[in-house]
This record gives structure tokens, sequence and C-alpha cells, in this order.
């Protein structure tokens, strides 16, 4: 598929060469049964995320690599964010689900909990990660998160400071998005 | 007063139950005389013996209940029926004893002749309205096709009867407990009903059926306490009319028609006997709209089902409230009951034993794998995040491995 290039481009620029590295080659392949498993598993939730038809949210494996997913996001109405949409991201280790999957954003997101990388900063991602979250609801929660910001632990305490006033927000987050609008997926 | 001596009557029907209703189930159907007769158990009942005790503890309870709550309501009140109640208690007594007479085995026959010689000559007074009408009603509810065309006939007289509770309608109160008490009742009915063990069975069953039935009637009654010789011929006319109808429900399940006849008005004397109080402590409290439908239960799809009535396919359901709701964000039907076939965490399919398999107490289940990998793990559970508890979680996996097998 032609999602590659559009995924890495962006990472490239803003220079994070460890995500591009673990992207080119596939997850290692330890123990098959296992590896099989959890590809069951990441099929079955692509089917029900293809079937389920949320509005917002969508994704699907990268490539070939079942591993590795791009995800897209839609700004929810009301919010600054509505109208843009974000490329995501994800891969699982071959410990999924017992361990959460790597989410990032591919697109540039000017909110308190992204990082200038894309990192997000997100419990279920890190230590609320429950086994019986799927693609889906990462996808939903984050979705969730642009709207409604943890401005106590901002990653990007400038647009943590600017949150209060959403006009001034959303000017300065489209100023940045125009700035990098080269290498921007949206 | 004649209020404390009915009191006082329906206390020495009831209590006399307690004692003997650990040993046989049916006898605690039996009004006092016959069954203080009959302390003696009977000859050989065994397995559904246990069946019918159950059902008849569960009426007992039921009955204690209420009378307890009358007792504690009514002492206050006087009523001039009194004398049509007394009436109607012993004759009670005597159609209970025909009713043995004609039912109860060879052994216990000469000590119930003894007993109903003492009470026939209370059987001239009793008025032959009693039996019939009740009797309709508890055929009413218990056959779908019967209340059709006899149902309509009481409604129409009982509408008559009771014009000016019309507007009482309104107070759903009775009517629900009405409804709950036939759920329940119908149960161990139907069950006995195909009991081989036959007549006394049959009896108990009759005596169920017209126990809810009764209730209303009986609240018509005595609520219609100055008009009670109008009721009575009113009622009359009826059963007259209903003992020309050629269905009769209850009889199929009964070798005699003669018995019937006995059986149901006895049962409901005694009914009506215990079943009083209630009707008396809230004479207001009764809907019309009740006894317009009366005999039948409510069914979950009547449009004027009162709300507060308890639907029993949910009551079943187990109500775990972070199972199922993790279960509706997923999008998936993933509750307790019934079991997910695939488990959320790898998605193979569940076998029996880990469909019967539940770890934790917030519902969720997964496959004995999965279980085994968090544990492995971090041990908390998917879906509450809470640790496992894993003494709960064997003694839960242990009660619930034991249910498919049965």
């Amino acid at each position: 598929m032609s999602y590659g290039g559009v995924q890495r481009s962006p990472r490239g620029q803003q220079g994070n060469p460890a995500v591009d590295a673990s992207s080119k080659q596939p997850m290692p392949m330890s123990n098959p049964v296992e590896n099989h498993s959890v590809a069951r598993r990441l099929q079955t939730e692509l089917m029900a995320l293809m079937t389920s038809g949320d509005p917002g949210v969508s994704a699907f494996p990268e490539g070939d690599n079942i591993f590795s997913w791009v995800g897209t996001i839609k700004g929810s109405a009301g919010t600054v964010f509505e109208g843009l949409s974000y490329k995501l991201s994800m891969r699982f280790p071959t410990e999924y689900p017992f361990k959460p999957p790597t989410v990032k954003f591919d697109t540039p997101c000017f909110h308190p909990n992204v990082d200038q990388y894309g990192n997000i900063c997100l419990d279920i991602l890190q230590d609320k990660w429950s086994s019986a979250y799927d693609v889906r609801t990462i996808l939903l929660s984050i979705q969730s998160l642009l709207g409604e910001p943890n401005n106590d632990s901002p990653l990007n305490s400038y647009a943590a400071a600017l949150w209060v006033n959403q006009e001034e927000y959303r000017k300065v987050m489209l100023k940045q998005y125009g700035e990098l609008d080269g290498s921007n997926a949206r | 007063m004649c209020q404390i001596d009915s009191q006082m009557e329906q206390q020495t029907v009831l209590n006399p139950e307690k004692p003997v209703r650990g040993d046989v189930g049916f006898i605690s159907s039996l009004p006092s005389k016959v069954e203080k007769s009959l302390a003696v158990p009977p000859t050989s009942e065994n397995g559904k013996k246990k069946r019918v005790q159950r059902a008849a503890k569960l009426k007992q309870c039921k009955m204690d209940a209420r009378r307890e709550q009358w007792l504690a309501q009514v002492s206050g009140k006087g009523r001039k029926s009194e004398s049509c109640d007394s009436s109607h208690s012993s004759s009670q007594d005597d159609g209970e004893e025909k009713e043995l007479l004609l039912q109860a085995s060879p052994r216990e026959l000469d000590i119930i002749t003894s007993v109903n010689k003492e009470g026939s000559e209370d059987s001239r007074h009793k008025p032959p309205v009693e039996s019939s009408p009740s009797k309709a009603m508890g055929q009413e509810w218990s056959d779908g096709q019967f209340h059709n065309h006899l149902g309509s006939f009481s409604q129409d007289i009982k509408h008559s009867l009771c014009q000016h509770h019309e507007h009482e309608a309104a107070c759903s109160n009775e009517p629900a407990k009405h409804s709950v008490e036939r759920r329940s009742e119908q149960k161990p009915s139907t069950i006995q009903r195909y009991d081989t063990q036959g007549t006394w069975s049959a009896s108990d069953t009759s005596f169920s059926q017209s126990n809810s039935s009764q209730m209303s009637s009986s609240s018509e009654d005595e609520n219609e306490v100055d008009d009670w010789e109008t009721v009575a011929d009113a009622l009359h006319v009826q059963a007259t009319v209903e003992d020309m109808k050629p269905t009769k429900p209850i009889d199929h399940c009964l070798s005699s028609d003669g018995t019937l006849h006995l059986k149901s008005s006895s049962s409901i004397d005694a009914d009506k006997c215990i079943l009083k109080p209630e009707s008396k402590y809230r004479p207001g409290n009764c809907g019309s709209r009740t006894r317009a439908d009366a005999g039948r239960a409510w069914r979950p799809d009547d449009l004027s089902r009162p709300e507060t009535l308890p639907r029993l396919s949910k009551q079943h359901s187990f109500p775990l409230q972070s199972g199922s709701l993790w279960a509706t964000s997923h999008g998936t039907i993933w509750g307790l009951p019934p079991p997910p076939s695939h488990c959320p965490i790898c998605t193979e399919e569940l076998d029996t034993t880990d469909s019967s398999f539940v770890p934790c107490s917030c519902g969720f289940r997964l496959c004995l794998f999965c279980h085994h990998r968090i544990l492995i793990g971090d041990g908390r559970c998917p879906g509450c995040r809470k640790s496992y508890n894993t003494e709960a979680a064997s003694k839960l996996s242990r009660a619930c491995s034991v249910r498919p097998r049965v």
C-alpha cells in the first residue's frame, strides 16, 4: 500500500529515525504460535472495525504487516480540531494485547498531550492499558483526548497554556500546520 | 368483638400449619380441624413430596407475612361483616373435609369422616355462591382460552358490583402484589398438575390457584358488605351459568368431576379465611382494574401493566455493572449471561470450561490461557483493572464449573 511513504515523511523531517527503522523491518517473530494468535486477534479487530462504521475513526494495516497499522482520527465537532484529520501509526508488540501498542501521531498535532514527535501521553497506552482494549477503543480514546486534554501534565506546555483561549488556540494551531504544510498529510 | 373473634379464628387456621408443614407439604393447605386430625403423616409419598413441600413452604411464608401485616394494621378497625365471615370460615371447614373425604387415602378416611360429621351442621349455612365464581376465576387465569368467554362474563358482573371502586383504578399497589403472587404460584401449581401423586397434589394446586384469584374476589365481597346479599345473588346467577359451560380446565388434571367442585369450593373458602384480612385493611386500595381482569396475572405485554412490577426475565440476570459496561463500550454483548462465544483477548473460541470460568467479580470472562498469561504478567483483570484475587477466583470458578454439568 502507499501508506508507508505518507506516514514516514513527516517523521523523517521531525527527526525520529528510531520509528523509521522499526517500521521498515518486520516485528521479531520469536514465537510462531503466539504470533499466530496475535495476528488472529488483529484480524478480528480489523473486521470489527470495518463493520462497526464509526464515523470519526478508521484504521487499516500498513502494507502486508498486520502488526503495523495506520489509523485516522477526525477532530470531533464542537472542538478546535473540528474539520481536521490526523493520521496515526500503531505498532503492535508480539505480546499484544497483553502489552499496549505504540501509538503516535504521524500528522503533526498541536495538542497539550502530544509532543513534537507525535508521542501521545495517554494513560491507557501506558500503565492503564488493559488487554480488553482494542484498536477501535484506542482511537476513540485519542479522539476524545483531543477535545479534552489533560493540561496538568502537558507534553506541549505552549498548547496547554493556550488552551484556555480556544479561538487563539485554533489560530495558532492552524498557523503551525500551515508552516508544516508541505509535509502535512492532511 | 366480632373482629377479634374472626381474627382468632384466622389464627387458629394458620397457626397449626407450622408444626405440620415440616412433615407433609400438602397439609399446609388444610384448615385447622382437619389438620389436627391429620397430623399423622401420610403413607407413602417420597420424591415428589419434597417438591410439594417446598411449594407449600413458599405459600406459608407468604401467608405468614400477610397475616403479620394484617395483624399490625387491622387491630383498630371494626367491621360488621364479621357474622358473614365467621359463617364462611365454618362452612369452609366443612368443604375442606368433604374434599378430604373424597381424596384422602383410606387410612385417613375414618378420621376425616368423624371430623366431617362434626362440621356437617355448618353445611346448610354454606352459601352456594361462594364456590363457583371463585372457581371460575381460578380457571380463568389457569387457562387462556377459557378466560375469554368465561372471564368476560365474570368481569361484567364484577363491574356492576363494584362500580364505586372504579375511581380507584389508579392505585396500582395491590394489583402489583397480586400478579407477583400469581406468578410465583404458577410454577408449583403446574408442576403439581402433572404429578402422578394424584389428589393431594392436585388439591394443593387448586389451593394455590384459587389463592390468588380469591384475593380479588374476596376483596370485592368484603368491600361491599352492605350489598352482601346482592353480591351473593349475582354470583349465584353467575355460578349457575358457569356450571353449564362445557370447558373445565382444572378438571382435566383431575379424575372425577365430583371432587372438583367440592375441592375448589373448599380450598377457596380456606383462602378466603386467610386472605380476607388483606382486603379488609386496605379496602380502598384495590384497584378495580384488577377486578376487571380478575383471575389473570399481568402479562409482560399488558398495556396497563404497572411499571413497578418486576420483569422476571430481568431479575434472573446477574447485575454486574462493570462487566456490562465494558461489554456495551466494546460493542458486543458480553455480559455475564450468556457467556461470550469467543475470548475477548485472544478471540479463540471458549470451550465449556472457559465459558464457566469467571475469574473476576466484575464478570469479565476470558479463556484460561489468557487468564494464565495475565497472571504471569501484572495479574489485573482486563475488565476492571483490579488485580485478580486468587482466592475468590478459584472459589468462583469452582462454583461455576458445577453449573454446566447439572
